[in-house]
């Protein structure tokens, strides 16, 4: 009973993580770029589906598609004017100035709003669905369905749209993609857009469950750092799989340890995949 | 601080990099000389502690300096260090009333240990690999703080009691003397790092910066460079942290293991100058003082300021100037250099 109710637990929470993620390896995938901000994207998408909440009445599941456009068109001005100029710049530069651009953006969060933990009230948080005697959080389940829907529809528009293909092109080579006619800019602006796009749509759909404060960021940033690793840097399915691998593995830890020590596991498990297999788990295919 | 350019850039090969312009050491002499004497001008005490403060995070990054501006291996846990030696500190004067001055070396033999056991792994990885590596290092050391309790008290914090006051138990009835041993440990960590700039390793990591694959056929040892660069580094980080904990005389897991300040180690630096010895310093001297001006006018919600100045300028920096001020002293001490012997003999040089 607990272990097939933590199984379920862990399932639900993993395909959060998935949909967080799936963003960051696009970016990746795309640029070759970590983004060490895409925490703080995640927070703004909180926030988004927190005043959406508050403010306009509007459910925070509603309203996670329209908070992820304004970040999509908020990422791709982020793009064009810090992302775009270091794009071939060392690690280093990249690493360092996406750091900057999460701390701009956790502490202006923090100076405009306050540093107070908040929650949104729905009709449905309390809910729970009972199955074979398995309780069902409402909020989870929602949040979780939602993830892999809109996980599923990047993978299909990554693979049966032109706009995908020639995505997917640019990853492989963008010398040759631009001699295809692709604008590799246009790509990198749109891939990062989305990618930080759907973390702002996860952002919104996980705040019926979870608080959100500005620094929120810094609580998920290594959790998708290691499933994006866990993963396959770069890889749509890997960045799925490997979420729900690393919600499970949280659920089930619990089990057996203290709750403190859940993501001591969580990241042990990652500086061991980053060490003994630096491609992943999923070998390294761009978006299989 | 100094503002004298450096050479020893290696486009120049025929003036091999054996040392710096005289003024880089002299005015560095003046600025350690006026650190020494300022206790004795300053009367405010806050002024004496943020002085101390610059030692102490200069130190740090002028530290991490040698392994993430000297060979660009960017650590995003160098915190640790700066945590361990912390602890070393606080674990020794409040459990078994040790003094710090036995303290500090536990914390850099623990510190060098792990350096060792993490770097091992993680020189295995590049670039963005590795900053992940020690960034989830970090966490770790950051959880394990927060649990293990019959160490470290967790998130509770252990605060020093209070003992004799005088150099033994590092607690003093004035600021002055602890300014003197943070200014003692900056020059300290200078000069290994200017040490290590003109060394052999100095060279190495040049390589290992500019091209690894080249650097591993000219036969450099990339590994064993990295590791000695590593192992220094975390010696003085580790150092810097357990005076920190001197001068706060209270320590938790979000203070010893902050993401802060592996973040400010690798601002600092790269404000005042990666590819200098003193770059870090003067980057620390710079904004350790604006930050606490920041702090103390802007109260409330306001306070985030200071830490989204930090992030603009790093963005700001890397975009337009990634050398930071030394990069742009090194271009106006060329434009002095090179401009004058084509004046006198115009013949011999060919650009």
């Amino acid at each position: 009973m607990d272990l097939a109710q933590s199984v379920v637990n862990g399932l639900l929470i993993g395909s959060i993580y998935a949909l967080i993620a799936v963003g960051l390896t696009l970016v990746f995938g795309v640029m070759d770029i970590v983004n060490f901000a895409h925490g703080e994207f995640l927070m703004l998408g909180m926030f988004g589906g927190y005043f959406a909440s508050s403010e306009f009445g509007i459910d925070p599941l509603l309203a996670a598609p329209i908070v992820g456009l304004v970040v999509f068109a908020f990422g791709a001005l982020i793009e064009r004017t810090i992302i775009e100029p270091i794009i071939k710049a060392p690690p280093v530069a990249q690493v360092l100035a996406t750091v900057g651009l999460g701390l701009v953006l956790a502490n202006g969060a923090a100076a405009l709003l306050g540093n107070d933990f908040r929650s949104v009230k729905t009709g449905y948080q309390g809910e729970a669905f009972r199955v074979f005697g398995l309780s069902i959080s409402a909020t989870y389940l929602y949040a979780g369905m939602y993830a892999l829907v809109v996980a599923l529809l990047l993978s299909l528009f990554l693979n049966k749209t032109d706009f995908g293909k020639a995505m997917r092109a640019t990853a492989q080579n963008r010398g040759a993609a631009e001699l295809m006619g692709i604008n590799p800019k246009r790509m990198y602006m749109v891939a990062f857009g989305i990618g930080v796009g759907l973390a702002a749509l996860a952002g919104s759909a996980v705040i019926p469950y979870a608080l959100v404060y500005p620094y929120v960021g810094q609580q998920y940033v290594l959790i998708m750092f290691t499933v994006v690793v866990l993963g396959g840097l770069g890889s749509v399915r890997g960045a799925i799989l490997a979420g729900l691998a690393v919600g499970l593995i949280q659920t089930l830890t619990t089990l057996v340890l203290p709750t403190e020590l859940q993501n001591l596991v969580v990241f042990s498990v990652f500086f061991a995949v980053l060490v003994l297999i630096p491609g992943g788990v999923m070998r390294r295919v761009r978006f299989g | 601080m100094s503002v004298s350019a450096e050479q020893g850039a290696p486009e120049r090969p025929s003036k091999p990099a054996r040392g710096d312009k005289v003024p880089a050491l002299v005015l560095m002499a003046v600025a350690v000389l006026a650190l020494f004497l300022a206790p004795l001008y300053l009367t405010n005490e806050y002024h004496v502690r943020i002085l101390t403060l610059v030692c102490i995070f200069g130190a740090a990054s002028v530290g991490w300096n040698l392994l993430g501006g000297y060979a660009n291996q960017v650590s995003l846990g160098h915190a640790v260090f700066f945590g361990i030696g912390a602890y070393a500190v606080v674990i020794f004067q409040e459990k078994y009333e040790l003094s710090p001055w036995l303290a500090m070396p536990a914390g850099v033999l623990v510190s060098v240990l792990v350096g060792l056991v993490i770097g091992w792994p993680t020189f295995q990885l590049s670039g963005h690999y590795f900053a992940l590596g020690t960034l989830a290092l970090l966490q770790v050391f950051h959880i394990v703080a927060n649990s293990w309790e019959g160490l470290t008290e967790g998130s509770a914090g252990i605060s020093l009691p209070i003992l004799e006051s005088g150099i033994w138990n590092l607690q003093f009835d004035g600021p002055a003397p602890l300014l003197y041993i943070s200014a003692g440990l900056l020059v300290a960590s200078l000069a290994a790092a200017r040490w290590v700039r003109y060394s052999r390793l100095g060279l190495e990591l040049d390589a290992i910066r500019l091209n690894p694959q080249a650097a591993t056929l000219a036969g450099v040892d990339l590994f064993r460079a990295k590791m000695k660069a590593m192992l220094i580094s975390a010696v003085i980080v580790s150092l810097a942290g357990s005076v920190y904990a001197s001068l706060l005389q209270f320590l938790d897991p979000e203070t010893a293991f902050a993401w802060n300040t592996s973040i400010n180690l690798a601002l600092f630096a790269i404000v005042g100058g990666i590819r200098h010895w003193w770059g870090p310093a003067l980057g620390a001297l710079l904004l350790i003082p604006l930050a606490e001006w920041a702090s103390l006018t802007l109260t409330g919600n306001l306070a985030a300021l200071a830490q989204l100045m930090y992030g603009a300028l790093l963005v700001l920096l890397i975009l337009v100037q990634p050398r930071g001020i030394g990069g742009l002293l090194d271009k106006v001490w060329r434009r002095f250099t090179v401009s004058k012997p084509t004046e006198s003999k115009p013949t011999a040089s060919t650009p």
